[in-house]
């Protein structure tokens, strides 16, 4: 299944899409407002019914708009950190990036002049979690897989050697273009690819089962001895490949980014 | 004014304490609409504390009485984390330095260093500090004054950030050395589940100047642990609020935990660790008192 959000009239709609169609959760009697909270309090029996939706009453895409997946996620997004680095560390490391508001694809990424010099892309995986979980083994984890959602993970290089965290480096408004879809772990048969290009150049390209430590491990991690909300986003971290990596310049006003993943669709956005 | 949120009946209210602070009026008893405090941040009305206070003044019949009701934490759902400033006591910076091997001069910061306790909700007074056997032992408690933002703050330039702020409150920022340690970063041993007791209430900011001192003193079992002055702060509260606002809205009801002061026996380290049934107290001048008891949870034995 692939979970989406479309806008109509003022109006944002958590919804399923299908073939260029989208149905809003509405219509199938779920009155969750956002794609957040339905992976929140989704239950078994509901996810079973949509399994079974007819997308012949369908809207049209081209009717709507679409909006990025989760738009203003109420928690910080949990980030693994250098966890496609070839080390051999013992333990994650987790980070955190606040996100007021996620942009979609042909958004303008704001580059604040004066307060940021070194702009940089990250191509990420989200794990979206599917209900609150507490203290889950890795094999139990996969349960509470809602789906996966792209991210570009974009961090302010400068800001990070200035405050010793990525924290605010990540954080600034505007540093989160998100994906269109949430996609169920069914639909895919095969390790998920994801690439990042600046202007036509292939920067990034890796699976996301070359990562240390996987999503099952983080959930089961997260959970232990605090309750890990349904809805949580869990990112992948990043691949080799940045501008920081290959010593390439970093963003500039005018340069086009765009970061992809198999089923989960593609995002360009133009440095401001 | 102290705002607060509370239970009686069980009914869970927002409301204020009385001019005398014998009592509480609810939000709703004064014809107000907020249930929650976030709900009053949300508000968008820049007069909502003056029409707080006008209410207050007017209201001739009696509130409840303080000792009827149970006090929760004033903001028990967290949004988007709790921000924390790390080393912000120039003292405490340096004791850390030494207990981890470093030289003292190693603590010496030329900018914030900003991080995210990522809580889903946060604990009040009385509640208890989880002790959880086999894994979370090593329990470190900090007093620190937080910040309660009451708007959407956006590029606010120091002397402004007073009219963003809806008060102050006290904040036990509690995480597990060991788990830091292995992790080789503070975050998951410091966003356990009731790892951030706060309260009793929101000392609302039209009691203070722009840059409020406050003493701030954490006792174990009544004995003294930490002691300071925000006079100390090496970045001052509009310093903090401002900087983070920088291309960064803080949304209305952001905490942010202004930095813990040294402790009076650092190099003590046994003496540091807490055990079940220790009672932490956080007090600090002009808001009050937190207190919380350290209690044993045992349900985390499947992962020793």
């Amino acid at each position: 299944m692939i979970f989406a959000v479309y806008a109509y009239k003022g109006k944002t709609f958590p919804s399923l899409y299908k073939n260029g169609k989208v149905v809003s959760l509405k219509s199938l009697g779920l009155n969750y407002s956002t794609l957040e909270e339905t992976a929140r309090f989704i239950d078994d029996e509901q996810f079973e019914m949509l399994k079974r939706v007819d997308f012949s009453q369908g809207i049209d895409i081209s009717n709507v708009t679409l909006m990025p997946a989760i738009m203003e996620p109420t928690q910080d997004v949990i980030i693994m950190e250098n966890n496609f680095v070839d080390d051999d560390a013992q333990l994650p490391t987790y980070f955190y990036k606040k996100v007021n508001y996620a942009n979609c694809s042909g958004a303008i990424i704001p580059s604040y002049p004066g307060h940021v010099t070194e702009l940089d892309y990250q191509v990420e995986v989200c794990v979206v979690v599917r209900n609150d979980v507490y203290q889950v083994s890795k094999e139990q984890a996969t349960k509470h897989i809602f789906g996966y959602l792209l991210i570009n993970n974009i961090i302010a290089r400068n800001l990070t050697l200035r405050h010793r965290r990525p924290y605010i480096a990540t954080s600034l408004n505007g540093y989160l273009p998100m994906g269109y879809f949430i996609v169920t772990a069914d639909e895919f048969d095969k390790p998920i690819e994801i690439k990042s290009y600046v202007n036509g150049e292939l920067r990034q390209r890796d699976t996301i089962n070359n990562v240390n430590f996987d999503f099952n491990y983080a959930i089961s991690d997260l959970s232990r001895i605090s309750v890990l909300r349904g809805g949580s986003l869990i990112s992948s971290g990043t691949p080799y490949g940045t501008a920081k990596d290959l010593n390439k310049p970093f963003l500039s006003s005018g340069d086009i980014v765009s970061v992809e993943a198999d089923n989960l669709g593609i995002i360009t956005n133009i440095i401001d | 004014m102290k705002i607060l949120y509370y239970e009686i009946n069980s009914l869970h209210q927002a409301g204020v304490l009385s001019i005398d602070g014998e009592s509480v009026y609810s939000f709703k008893q004064l014809g107000l609409p907020w249930n929650t405090i976030q709900e009053l941040c949300d508000d968008k009305d820049t007069n909502k504390l003056k029409k707080i206070k006008n209410r207050l003044k007017e209201i001739s019949k009696e509130g409840t009485s303080l000792r009827d009701v149970k006090i929760l934490s004033p903001i028990p759902v967290v949004r988007r984390g709790i921000i924390c400033i790390g080393f912000n006591f120039q003292k405490h910076a340096q004791e850390v330095a030494v207990l981890r091997g470093e030289s003292k001069d190693s603590a010496n910061i030329s900018y914030p260093i900003y991080f995210s306790k990522r809580n889903a909700t946060t604990t009040g007074p009385g509640d208890a500090i989880p002790y959880v056997k086999g894994y979370a032992e090593n329990l470190d408690v900090g007093i620190e004054v937080a910040v309660i933002v009451g708007q959407d703050a956006l590029n606010v330039p120091k002397e402004k950030v007073k009219e963003y702020i809806l008060g102050y409150t006290i904040a036990n920022d509690v995480c597990d050395t060991r788990i830091n340690k292995v992790y080789t970063q503070p975050f998951l041993g410091k966003s356990i589940d009731g790892y951030i007791p706060i309260g009793p209430w929101i000392v609302t900011t039209d009691e203070f100047e722009e840059n409020p001192l406050f003493d701030l003193k954490l006792t174990v079992n009544g004995e003294i642990r930490q002691k300071g002055n925000t006079r100390d702060l090496v970045f001052d509260i509009p310093y903090i609020v401002s900087e983070l606002s920088t291309n960064m809205t803080l949304k209305a009801g952001t905490i942010i935990a202004t930095g813990s002061p040294a402790n009076i026996d650092a190099g003590n380290l046994e003496k540091l660790l807490l055990l079940p049934g220790d009672i932490i107290t956080c007090e600090i001048s002009q808001i009050g008192t937190l207190t919380n008891v350290v209690k044993e949870k045992n349900d985390a034995e499947v992962w020793l």
